[in-house]
Formats: structure tokens, C-alpha cells, sequence
């Protein structure tokens, strides 16, 4: 066996460097589990993937009718259907990521005291299947756009950049959340209530100029704001601040960054402590 | 040649959990005794214990130190408790040791359990690609293999149907299945052979035959002294942390039933 191969196993402590290697390594593995989970979701479930558009487009009646016809919340050009459609798509998404990937350590106890991947792929497999469920409720978006006849414009192109902010913030406060649930289980409790939370303190249902000038800045640190600002800038060619927008997507990479680094310092006491 | 595994003075230590004994108090404690001990001395109660104790901890491996050779069958034997498991989920990178370290020279796959990451919801076909996967076989490797660990488990006919409606024999027979068809340079395995009826026990003992004589790695954690014997070509005793015996599997079977008796 001429295998070269040769690894040191060495008490850890402290930061520690990204192993992109062996991530690369490992890479089909991340496709097993977004796979996995994309086909557990909607198992023996009559509505299936449906579910995935029905949440935000319940949210977005009835929030339509709770705070466009009761409290005459005002969309920023479009529709007030088709603006709290497309805030709501992003939002759901990060929501949902940022919840499943904050217990999906403790979630999967066995996989992580039994057998040894990158532990890093358990919350970011949980957030990948959940793209899915974006793609299908920004499918159920076009119909909208198609009933109201709103006219797509070149910003449309914008979107994989939004798209991916909100990814990066969901992965981000999911690494982050998850590593933290390891040891205190308290995260389990206080994440159902931050994202509920955080839908009133992003422009979901209100928009962005709804918020004074100089409480701007401050909503720029929100990474889901500027997601969401970009989100109809890019779908309903809204007016956008790219002041605030790019504030925000800066905020969103220095999270995941921040998420990475996280996660691995306190990963190699997971197995001991979960 | 260098040994394919190095085990260099390895000592892995646990913090005893539940009473949540810290050198240093943390904000909650702090503010607990603060807020709470002053109500309880109303109350005539004993006063909040300050937490500013020494750790208790515990040594589960304390300076064991081996060197395995390529082809070397290594039977792990000891009493509950002597490390074995301990020393098994660091070789297989679960957790990362206190002191010491592990040179690894090769492919290692590691068996700790039967069945991991199989999900209930998914058929028997997606549980043998998702467990292969975890258990770190390339998409490749399983596809070629897949009739191969179909047939070794015996449930042809049930492939499409989800694994939470298989008996608990058609499960475990599975799960052994697909990690009986790794292919590493060194193979870690932990008590997993005390699975299904006598008959499959006897296919598992077979199977684990032909891996070693195949010239692969193994350590082997057992307490199948019988097992031990007939496949092991070394044996190690390990006791409460520390290398006891290392030598022949038959002397370091004699060696635990003589030194440390039921």
C-alpha cells in the first residue's frame, strides 16, 4: 500500500484555520444530506412541496390584510400583495434556515458522537435543501407578476447577488446559533422568538422609507434588510438604497465569516459535550 | 516501514458534568447567587453554593502509547469503563485527545455503531447511499458496490420501502451490510457484532475474517473473547486508562481473566 496519506491527530485548542480541503474532500457528502433533507421534508405529507409556497403566501394575505387594508401600510409602487410577496419569499427562507440550522446539531446527536465528517455540513446541509423551497416560492412570485402585469426590469439580474446575502446570513447566524445550542440548550428557546422578531424590525411588510433617515444606518446592520430591499429592487425594480443595501450584504459576509471561524474553534468539543 | 498508526502517550480528559463544576463562575451564576441568596436567607434556607470549586475531571485514557503495523488484527479488551471506546473516537477524529498524539498513515474508517445515519423516512435503497456516504465511501464506490451489500443483507424486496417499517433483524442486517463493504486502510470497529440473529452473527464473524486476512488494518473492540481470539492477531488490555497488556490476543485474553476478574 503506497498510500502518502498521512494525518496528525493533536489536541486542539483555540482558533483554528478553515480546513477548505478537506471540505473539498467531503463535498459529496454535503450533497447526501441537502438531498436527504429535501426528500424527508415533505415525506408522508399529502401537500408535499406545495407547503413550501403556501407559508409565505398565507403570510402575505394576511398580512395584506392586516396591515395594507386595517392599518393602511403602503407599498412603495406595486401592489401591496406583490411587495409583501417579495419580501416574504427571502424572509421565510432565512427564517426557516436560520431555525432548522441552529438545532440541527443536537438534532443529529448520533451522527456527531458516532461518526467523524466535517461538522460544518450538518447546519449548512440544513440551509441548502431550504433553497429549494425559495426557488419554488419565487416560481409561484412570476405567476403573481404575470396576475398584476407588473413589468420585470434589467435589475432582475441583482437577484443572485441578494439571493446569495441571504444565504451567507443564514448560514452565518446558523453556525453560530448551532455551536452555541451544543452547550446551551437555551438557544432552542430564543431562536423561534428572534426570528419572529426580526420579521418587525426588517422592511417585510412596511418599506424601507417607512424607517426615519437616521435610523437608516442602523437598519443597514440588519443583514436581511438590505436582502430584502435588494429582493424588490431586483423583482419589482422598487426603489433601493445601495447605501444601505451594500452595508447590509458587508454585514451578511462578515457574519458567515464570522460563523466559519465560530463553529470551528468550538466544533472539536461537540462530541464531548452534546 | 513506518507504522501506519502511531499512538504517542495519548491522555484524553472529561469534565464530570451535573453539578456544573467550574474554576470560574459565570455571569448567570454570579448573578444567581447574588440575587437568589439573600431570598433564601430570608427564607431560612441554605445560601447559594459559590461554583469557585476545584474541576472534577477524570482521565478516560492516561498515556498509552502503541504502534500498529499494516496487517496488524489488534483485539482491544478491558473492562467497562478501561478507555476503549474513548480511545476509539479519537482515532476516528470524534473527538481530539487532551495530550499526546496519533499519526495516521492511511485511509481510516471507523464502525462505532450500527447504523449511523440511517433515517426512518428513507427507503432501504437512499439509507445505503446516505449511510455509505457518511461513512465516508465515494458515490462511486457505493454505486459499484450496491448489489454486493443488497445481497450480503438479504432484503432485496424491500429496497423501496422506507427502513422505519423494517424488523429490527432487516435493519441492523442492512446497516452492517453497507459498512461491511468499506474499503480503508485501517478499519476501526467498536462492539458491533453482537447484531441480529446467531446465523447473521456467524456471516459478520466471516466477513470480518476475510477483511483482515485481506491484509487491511483493524482494531477491534469486543467482548467476544471467542471472536477475539479466532480473528486478532494482537491483543491490547487496556485498564482504567492506561495500556495494561500488550502482546498476543490469547495472552491478553488470559491476561484480563486473571488480573482483573469479574
Amino acid at each position: 500500500m503506497s498510500s502518502t496519506f498521512e494525518l496528525t491527530l493533536r489536541p486542539r485548542k483555540g482558533w483554528q484555520p478553515i480546513d477548505f480541503k478537506e471540505a473539498y474532500l467531503y463535498r459529496e457528502l454535503l450533497v447526501f444530506l441537502v438531498w436527504r433533507d429535501i426528500k424527508i421534508r415533505y415525506r408522508q405529507t399529502l401537500l408535499g412541496g406545495l407547503w413550501a409556497i403556501l407559508q409565505p403566501f398565507i403570510a402575505m394575505l394576511i398580512f395584506s390584510f392586516i396591515f395594507n387594508r386595517l392599518a393602511h401600510v403602503q407599498s412603495d409602487g406595486p401592489p401591496y400583495k406583490l411587495f409583501a410577496y417579495a419580501g416574504l419569499a427571502p424572509w421565510t427562507f432565512f427564517s426557516t434556515a436560520v431555525t432548522q440550522s441552529a438545532n440541527s446539531l443536537i438534532t443529529s446527536q448520533q451522527l456527531v458522537s458516532k461518526v467523524y465528517f466535517p461538522r460544518i455540513f450538518i447546519p449548512l446541509g440544513a440551509i441548502g435543501a431550504l433553497l429549494v423551497d425559495l426557488f419554488l416560492s419565487l416560481g409561484l412570485f412570476a405567476a403573481m407578476m404575470l396576475y398584476y402585469r407588473w413589468p420585470v426590469t434589467s435589475a432582475l439580474f441583482w437577484l443572485p447577488v441578494f439571493m446569495l446575502g441571504a444565504v451567507l446570513a443564514a448560514a452565518g447566524a446558523g453556525l453560530i446559533l448551532s455551536a452555541l445550542n451544543v452547550s446551551f440548550r437555551d438557544v432552542k428557546y430564543a431562536v423561534p422568538f428572534m426570528v419572529q422578531m426580526g420579521l418587525f424590525v426588517t422592511p417585510v411588510i412596511y418599506p424601507a422609507h417607512y424607517v426615519p433617515a437616521r435610523w437608516r444606518a442602523l437598519m443597514g446592520l440588519n443583514p436581511m434588510a438590505g436582502v430584502v430591499i435588494g429582493f424588490r429592487h431586483a423583482l419589482l425594480g422598487s426603489q433601493a438604497s445601495w447605501g444601505v443595501m451594500g452595508l447590509s450584504l458587508g454585514v451578511s459576509v462578515f457574519l458567515f465569516v464570522a460563523g466559519l471561524l465560530i463553529f470551528r474553534r468550538m466544533e472539536n468539543r461537540f462530541a464531548d459535550i452534546i | 516501514m513506518k507504522p501506519i498508526l502511531e499512538v504517542q502517550s495519548l491522555s484524553k480528559q472529561y469534565k464530570l458534568g451535573g453539578k456544573r463544576i467550574r474554576r470560574t463562575e459565570n455571569f448567570r451564576e454570579l448573578l444567581q447567587r447574588a440575587l437568589v441568596s439573600p431570598v433564601r436567607a430570608i427564607a431560612g434556607r441554605k445560601a447559594v453554593e459559590s461554583t469557585k470549586e476545584e474541576l472534577y475531571t477524570f482521565w478516560a485514557l492516561k498515556e498509552v502509547s502503541v504502534n500498529v503495523n499494516q496487517g496488524d488484527v489488534i483485539g482491544i479488551i478491558g473492562r467497562n469503563g478501561a478507555g476503549k471506546s474513548t480511545l476509539l473516537k479519537i482515532l476516528s477524529r470524534i473527538t481530539s485527545p487532551t495530550e499526546g498524539e496519533v499519526i495516521v498513515r492511511g485511509r481510516l474508517a471507523s464502525l462505532l455503531e450500527v447504523g449511523t445515519g440511517f433515517h426512518p423516512e428513507l427507503t432501504g435503497r437512499e439509507n445505503i447511499f446516505l449511510n455509505g456516504a457518511i461513512l465516508g465511501m465515494r458515490k462511486a464506490e457505493i454505486t459499484r458496490r450496491f448489489d454486493q451489500i443488497v445481497a450480503f443483507a438479504e432484503v432485496e424486496e424491500c429496497l423501496g420501502t422506507p427502513v422505519k417499517r423494517y424488523s429490527g433483524g432487516m435493519y441492523v442486517r442492512l446497516a452492517f451490510a453497507v459498512a461491511a463493504h468499506l474499503d480503508p486502510e485501517i478499519l476501526v470497529v467498536d462492539e458491533v457484532l453482537a447484531v441480529g440473529d446467531l446465523l447473521f452473527q456467524k456471516k459478520c464473524l466471516g466477513k470480518m475474517g476475510e477483511v483482515s486476512r485481506g491484509g487491511r488494518t483493524v482494531l477491534f473492540v469486543s467482548h467476544n473473547m471467542a471472536a477475539i481470539e479466532n480473528l486478532c492477531t494482537r491483543g491490547i488490555v487496556l485498564h482504567q486508562g492506561k495500556l495494561h497488556y500488550d502482546g498476543s490476543a490469547k495472552d491478553a485474553i488470559q491476561t484480563i481473566s486473571t488480573a482483573f476478574p469479574r
